[in-house]
């Protein structure tokens, strides 16, 4: 089985290469509102904890990297469900969750190639900017790691809402945009007031970019409390997924024939 | 007639509106939570100081109230008409409009008019009311005027990006971009230096839309409005030029 994926995998990144016009447009979109953040933030300087060079690198990443661990609908799910397209994944001996988990995993690796090299290059030209932590980084790649698996986790429970609701856009654009603010999406969650930051802590959201880029910025470590939520947000959401999505096909099978 | 057809697709998409009722409900909220986040943005910033180079708080409200409503506006009554562009050419769609004796541009750009869209105009009226610096109601007068002529710039680049479609057919992704860098239009037009001034400007002009009315009522000055006026007539242009070549590619194509 772990085979079909692997090929699954290799063959949509094959797919997406067709799609090049797509892809220059999302890292000239991403390196444009990087620019736009790095005069921003030029403009309003130091804010609370961050100064203004940790806040470029803050950018940096989550434009760079973490722009991508932002969970939202596949919209695409419902266009499956409403035109019965998913009768083709349900055959297959795979399960259908892990299909359009492989899917986005293609998408998000061409993406991270592409930001690396782009990227890599902005960081040459913005030496002064950039704060190379090395102590940090296994306890940033351990976070890194846990948050694409919360993000996976985090948008199989959004795009399960297609085998309930009929119309995706309102879904789409609310779950964007709410995971989008809780995770640190727009501004880092370690500069809003204490009660804000600690309530929205209380949600898995932050712990897809915020968490990882403090630990890497030096402003927060992978304490037990925070491990402790993490894994549990990860581990619930595995389970709730499940009901979900046995739940959502007894639905599927009685609008089908 | 161009009154009577508009009023015609206004209505019809005000019945889908009810159709979709919950969905409409949701989207509606969703202007309000977008809007509710951006003042956070701003407020979170201004926690700590009083002003950032001339600008304090409230000029920057008013700046996010005129960057929501201009945005606000294009979506509600041009965005969905240039965004299916793409889809009827691919489709072949685009025939329905061209056999029309006239107005067709005016009947594409119209077709899909958002009438939900204009209840979210209720958060930045609001915000304007309690934090614009309006001293009469010529001052309303000619902040409507200017909001048009920001207006009127936003839908010339959205209608120059839509051109494009005779050059890429699917322009799904310059689109998205061009959403997300004009959502940025709420920042202050003093963050440009250099060679990005003339970018964010004249180039992409996020930091002109909104500024114009603002800078005219926060520093009476006219540049920023008249950079705003000069380039929309100038994407204008660009983009009925690039129309009447994508009408000749299109014609060729068909059958």
């Amino acid at each position: 089985m772990m085979r079909f994926y692997w090929i699954l995998f290799k063959k949509y990144m094959k797919l997406i290469t067709m799609y090049k016009a797509n892809f220059v447009g999302f890292v000239f979109q991403n390196i444009l509102v990087f620019l736009l953040f790095i005069m921003f933030f030029s403009w309003a300087g130091n804010i609370f904890i961050m100064s203004r060079k940790e806040l470029v690198m803050y950018y940096f990443l989550l434009m760079g990297f973490f722009h991508q661990f932002i969970p939202t609908v596949q919209v695409g799910f419902f266009e499956f469900i409403r035109s019965g397209k998913l009768d083709g994944i349900l055959i297959l001996p795979i399960m259908w969750e892990y299909y359009f988990i492989v899917i986005d995993a293609a998408s998000m690796f061409f993406s991270f190639l592409i930001n690396l090299v782009v990227f890599g290059i902005l960081a040459i030209f913005m030496k002064s900017f950039i704060i190379i932590n090395l102590s940090r980084l296994p306890a940033f790649f351990v976070s890194s790691f846990l948050s694409l698996i919360l993000f996976f986790e985090l948008r199989l429970l959004f795009t399960q809402a297609a085998f309930y609701i009929e119309k995706d856009e309102a879904m789409a654009w609310w779950s964007w945009f709410i995971s989008r603010f809780l995770s640190g999406g727009i501004l880092p969650i370690m500069i809003f007031p204490e009660l804000l930051r600690k309530l929205i802590y209380l949600t898995p959201f932050p712990y897809l970019i915020d968490f990882p880029i403090s630990i890497y910025l030096g402003k927060q470590s992978l304490t037990l409390p925070h491990m402790s939520l993490f894994l549990f947000y990860i581990v619930t959401l595995f389970f709730i997924n499940s009901k979900l999505s046995r739940q959502g096909l007894k639905r599927y099978m009685a609008y089908g024939g | 007639m161009v009154v009577s057809v508009i009023k015609e697709l206004f209505r019809a998409n005000l019945i889908k509106s009810k159709v979709y009722l919950k969905d409409t409900v949701l989207l509606v909220l969703y202007d309000l939570l977008t809007f509710v986040v951006q003042v956070l943005f701003f407020k979170i910033i201004y926690l700590h100081v009083l002003k950032i180079e001339g600008w304090n708080f409230e000029d920057v409200l008013f700046l996010l109230a005129t960057s929501q409503i201009v945005e606000t506006l294009y979506y509600a009554l041009f965005f969905g008409g240039l965004a299916y562009t793409n889809d009827w050419v691919a489709e072949g769609t685009l025939d329905y409009f061209l056999i029309l004796p006239q107005y067709r541009k005016l009947f594409m750009i119209f077709y899909a008019i958002d009438v939900k869209k204009f209840l979210s105009l209720i958060f930045p009226i609001f915000l304007l009311y309690r934090f614009a610096p309006f001293k009469s109601v010529w001052d309303v007068g000619i902040y409507v005027i200017f909001v048009l002529i920001g207006l009127f710039t936003r839908f010339s680049f959205g209608y120059l990006v839509s051109s494009l479609v005779m050059v890429f057919t699917r322009i799904s992704a310059i689109q998205a971009v061009e959403m997300e860098l004009f959502s940025y239009s709420n920042f202050p037009y003093v963050i440009y230096h250099s060679v990005w001034k003339w970018v964010f400007l004249f180039v992409i002009p996020v930091g002109v839309i909104a500024n114009g009315p603002v800078s005219f009522f926060k520093e009476h000055t006219y540049v920023i409005l008249l950079i705003s006026l000069l380039t929309g007539v100038f994407f204008f242009l660009l983009a009925n030029m690039a129309y009447r070549a994508f009408m000749k590619r299109y014609q060729s194509a068909g059958g």
